[in-house]
């Protein structure tokens, strides 16, 4: 039954790519699914949702926002985002850009070879890095996980539930913090990576607008969303704000985006 | 300055170590010149779980970390990247970044989870590596821990396994390219002398390079990228001249030998199953001979007449 | 060892016929009309007294032999019935000793109580997989006839089942029955694409009433589904997740079929009404379901039998029933099930 559901998968794939290889631009809605965003959302989803919603203001693309409190189990990967395209459903940062790419939508168009293997490379650096880091302090520091993301996660469920699921994805957390041999470094530690991280994308950033030459790409996305959960999620302390605060260049680059690709929607908010 | 000693997984095929790490640091020590002393055959039980690279330096233990022993070295001034840029020492960071994303995973892959190579070639060579009676049981988990690893990290359920093979090789070789184009011409990535980034990339490609895998989708396209495979042996012989030497010699003799020789393998293979076929065959005729499942009578060809015997 | 007083006699029964047992030079048939003095019953270590006793009250409201001799029938169908005894054998004396009247009876029972602790091993082959299950049992826990048992099932497709039981007779009385069930099970709806998962607790009572057997039981069950495949439709997709539900059921049903599997005659009538979410939980629904079973032999071996099923359901929150609660046309064994193959049905 697997290999008649994988022949199937890529037999429509194929022919998706086919009719659409061509295309620009999309012809269907975009529906972006995420977990509530006030009570629900934990550190690392936030992160990445917002790594996604920034990447489709850039590419001007109009999605229509869905919340759902079972975003992560509609997802087929089980990570969230996902982004809904008439039947199509892609989940993640990466399977998103390269659906976008299919579709002829890509920031990096004018990138030369040497400056796409850099920006894959430090696309690589913050998911490694920020994305770990985040995960590790939001459900491996106990102090975080029972005050702040435990609550969180299980907020939408009724008792029992809302004990037993956060439990569950604090396993899992666990695990897969533990396979890559962040298990054993300890919070300073954690930190301290962090703070490695951010100089390094400091340094490559400098003085420029954005990373690679005058416009965004989709390292920009990838580095503003995680840098803007990084400094307007509220923790039990500021110490991650801070390290983001003891970069300017970093601080300048998310105000930045943030007024460019944000105002609108912040100004709705406020209304 | 206390004493400096690694202990780590031993080599082979002109390698001195075949674990990545502990390839790393030893080529990291070879660039800054640092005199560590290392063993590849200190007795396990010290590392019950086979955790190598192990560091000492006097009273202090590192562990299972290239990051940590490398930024160690740093600290005690045995350090490349002094003299680069803040932005080539980013790059450093994401291109590390890079080759844990991207290209572990397809080592990972060609060493436990491609089913011929796991059965065919590193159990064997593990359960050899490791001494009694760590040889039993190492071997497993090491496969266990890159399985769950792959799985975690780009597997999952959602993902079939012929998909993560095509995806991880993928990844890999897109990965490949961008080394290669970021090397392009250059001696080593940042100019004439080396980096931590160019002992890590070493590292990576010795082990694509030099460890015989039955499968390996990958060295066909590492050669391709000829700088890839110019720079690694230029390394090579540069900072490992002896192994780089005994390396050629060995591949001669096998070239020598193989040749006339390729036959050699397939009758022992014929006459070991021929062998193992008759002892099955002897011991079940034995066995229902001997437990009377089966009864012989041996009957004369006359018939003997019975010579009056009546009671 | 048990003996009580003889109670006063109840109406009699009718005599039919003739029934005759030697004993000494007594005669009885079974319009004699006797008193049952003692009740005996030999063989008990682990079974408690009062429970013996509620079983064996009715002998003494036995008038006449015949009486006495189909309460004993009776009795000892029931002993045997609550699963504790291995073998149950009666013996029907006159009385003897102080306090014996002309008439009086001895009845003694010889019970031979059975192992308490069992295990079992078999396969089962349901829907879509087959499954082998291993159970343990311990019967008469404290000694009132309750049972406890426990199954591990374990699929072909990987899914693993346990289920642990504790069920007891309420008052001493076979037919009402209280049952306490934990459970892990799962289950996959290949036409719609999706797998729920269960984890739950049931508790229930059941008694006999006047028309027929009701039941009454709660049950919490935390419910998992998840897809089985990438393609499954976003409809389906979006009911994916966890939920509980915690439900209220009253159920009554009239069986008058002589076998459950295959009746031949005899019909089922069962109705069944659930109330979800007022005890807690997060879906919440008034769910009504009938069932009725008719049998009828026509002539030699043929059989004719109609089974029609219906059921309403209404959302009491907002949102709109979620798909494992939903009812799902027949099941996979069924000729409607076939019909409906090619399309991706919610139900």
């Amino acid at each position: 039954m697997r290999k008649t559901y994988s022949k199937m998968l890529q037999q429509s794939f194929i022919d998706f790519c086919l009719r659409n290889l061509q295309a620009t631009g999309m012809d269907e809605e975009v529906e972006l699914f995420q977990p509530f965003q006030k009570e629900q959302i934990t550190l690392p989803e936030e992160a990445q949702c917002m790594a996604v919603k920034t990447l489709l203001h850039m590419c001007n693309l109009q999605f229509a926002l869905r919340l759902r409190s079972n975003a992560e189990f509609m997802s087929p990967s089980g990570g969230v985002p996902f982004i809904k395209v008439g039947a199509q459903i892609v989940s993640e940062f990466d399977p998103i850009v390269e659906y976008l790419d299919l579709k002829g939508i890509s920031l990096s168009q004018e990138l030369s070879g040497a400056q796409r293997s850099e920006m894959k490379a430090y696309m690589a650096l913050t998911i490694n890095r920020f994305y770990n880091a985040e995960v590790f302090l939001s459900w491996y520091c106990e102090a975080i996980a029972e005050k702040i993301t435990k609550p969180r996660y299980g907020a939408p469920y009724a008792w029992p539930l809302n004990k037993i699921l956060p439990w569950y994805k604090q396993q899992e957390a666990k695990k897969y913090l533990k396979v890559q041999g962040w298990l054993e470094k300890s919070q300073d530690e954690v930190y301290e990576e962090l703070k490695m991280a951010c100089k390094a994308l400091s340094d490559k950033l400098g003085d420029q607008y954005y990373f690679f030459l005058d416009r965004p790409s989709e390292l920009d996305a990838l580095v503003f969303g995680h840098l803007y959960s990084l400094l307007t999620f509220q923790l039990i302390d500021d110490k991650m704000a801070d390290i983001v605060n003891s970069f300017p260049s970093l601080t300048r680059f998310v105000e930045r985006i943030q007024d460019t690709y944000f105002a609108g929607a912040a100004a709705e908010e406020n209304s | 300055m206390a004493a400096m000693e690694m202990e780590c997984l031993k080599g082979d095929w002109g390698l001195p170590s075949v674990n990545l790490k502990c390839l790393n640091i030893m080529t990291y020590s070879l660039f800054v010149e640092a005199p560590i002393k290392f063993y590849d055959d200190r007795m396990l039980w010290r590392n019950l779980f086979a955790q190598f690279p192990v560091f000492r330096s006097g009273e202090m233990v590192l562990y299972n970390s290239d990051e940590k022993i490398i930024r160690y070295l740093k600290e005690r001034n045995f350090n490349t990247d002094a003299r680069l840029t803040d932005q080539q020492r980013a790059d450093i960071l994401a291109y590390s970044a890079l080759l844990e994303e991207r290209l572990l995973p397809a080592v990972l892959y060609l060493w436990w989870m491609d089913a011929k190579n796991n059965v065919e070639f590193s159990r064997p060579w593990y359960s050899k590596a490791f001494h009694f009676p760590f040889n039993y049981f190492l071997p497993g988990r090491i496969h266990k821990a890159a399985e769950e690893r792959l799985e975690c990290t780009v597997g999952g359920n959602h993902v079939l396994p012929e998909e993560l093979r095509t995806k991880i090789f993928k990844d890999a070789e897109e990965c490949l390219d961008m080394l290669s184009e970021k090397l392009s011409d250059k001696t080593f990535f940042f100019g004439d002398s080396p980096s931590s980034l160019d002992s890590l990339v070493f590292s990576y490609l010795a082990s694509l390079l030099r460890v015989p895998f039955p499968n390996n989708d990958l060295k066909d396209h590492l050669k391709q990228s000829e700088n890839l495979w110019l720079y690694c042996s230029r390394i090579l012989q540069r900072y490992y001249p002896t192994s780089a030497e005994e390396e050629t010699e060995r591949k001669e003799q096998e070239d020598a030998r193989r040749t006339p020789g390729s036959i050699d393998e397939d009758p022992h293979k014929v006459r070991n199953i021929i062998l193992s076929v008759a002892f099955a065959v002897c011991a079940l005729v034995g066995y229902s001979l001997l437990s009377g499942l089966v009864q012989l009578e041996v009957m004369d060809g006359s018939d003997d007449m019975d010579e009056g015997e009546v009671d | 060892m048990i003996s009580a007083r003889a109670k006063e006699a109840v109406a009699g029964g009718r005599s039919m016929g003739d029934h005759h047992v030697h004993t000494k030079e007594t005669v009885f048939d079974g319009s004699n009309f006797v008193k049952v003095d003692k009740v005996r019953v030999q063989g008990l270590s682990k079974t408690k007294n009062d429970f013996i006793v509620h079983q064996c009250k009715e002998l003494f409201g036995a008038a006449t032999f015949k009486d006495v001799i189909l309460s004993c029938n009776d009795v000892k169908q029931k002993l045997e019935r609550a699963g504790i005894f291995r073998s149950v054998s009666v013996i029907i004396d006159t009385s003897k000793g102080p306090g014996a009247h002309k008439d009086g009876l001895d009845i003694i029972f010889n019970v031979k109580e059975g192992k308490r602790l069992s295990a079992s091993a078999h396969t089962a082959v349901g829907n879509n997989e087959g499954s082998l299950v291993l159970g343990g049992k311990l019967a008469n826990v404290f000694g009132r006839a309750e049972m406890l048992s426990l199954e591990y099932s374990r699929g072909t497709r990987q899914s693993t089942g346990y289920n642990l039981t504790f069920f007891k007779p309420v008052s001493n009385e076979l037919t009402r029955r209280l049952t306490v069930r934990g459970f892990k099970s799962s289950a996959e709806y290949l036409l719609s694409s999706f797998r729920e998962t269960g984890r739950g607790a049931v508790v229930d009572y059941m008694f006999p009433g006047p028309l027929g057997l009701q039941t009454f039981s709660w049950e919490g069950i935390w419910r998992e589904v998840d897809c089985l495949t990438r393609t499954a439709s976003f409809p389906v997709r979006e009911q994916c997740g966890h939920s509980l539900k915690s439900s209220v059921k009253h159920i009554f049903a009239r069986d008058t079929r002589d076998e459950g599997v295959y009746p031949s005659r005899g019909y089922l009538f069962k109705l069944v009404q659930e109330f979800a979410g007022y005890t807690g939980g997060d879906v919440k629904f008034v769910k009504g379901e009938a069932e009725i079973q008719l049998n009828q032999r026509l002539f030699s071996d043929i059989i004719f039998s109609c089974h029609l099923q219906g059921g309403l359901m209404k959302s009491m929150s907002g949102d709109s029933v979620r798909i494992n609660d939903r009812f799902f046309l027949g099941g996979p064994t069924d000729v409607r099930e076939k019909l409906c193959k090619y399309s991706n049905t919610l139900g």
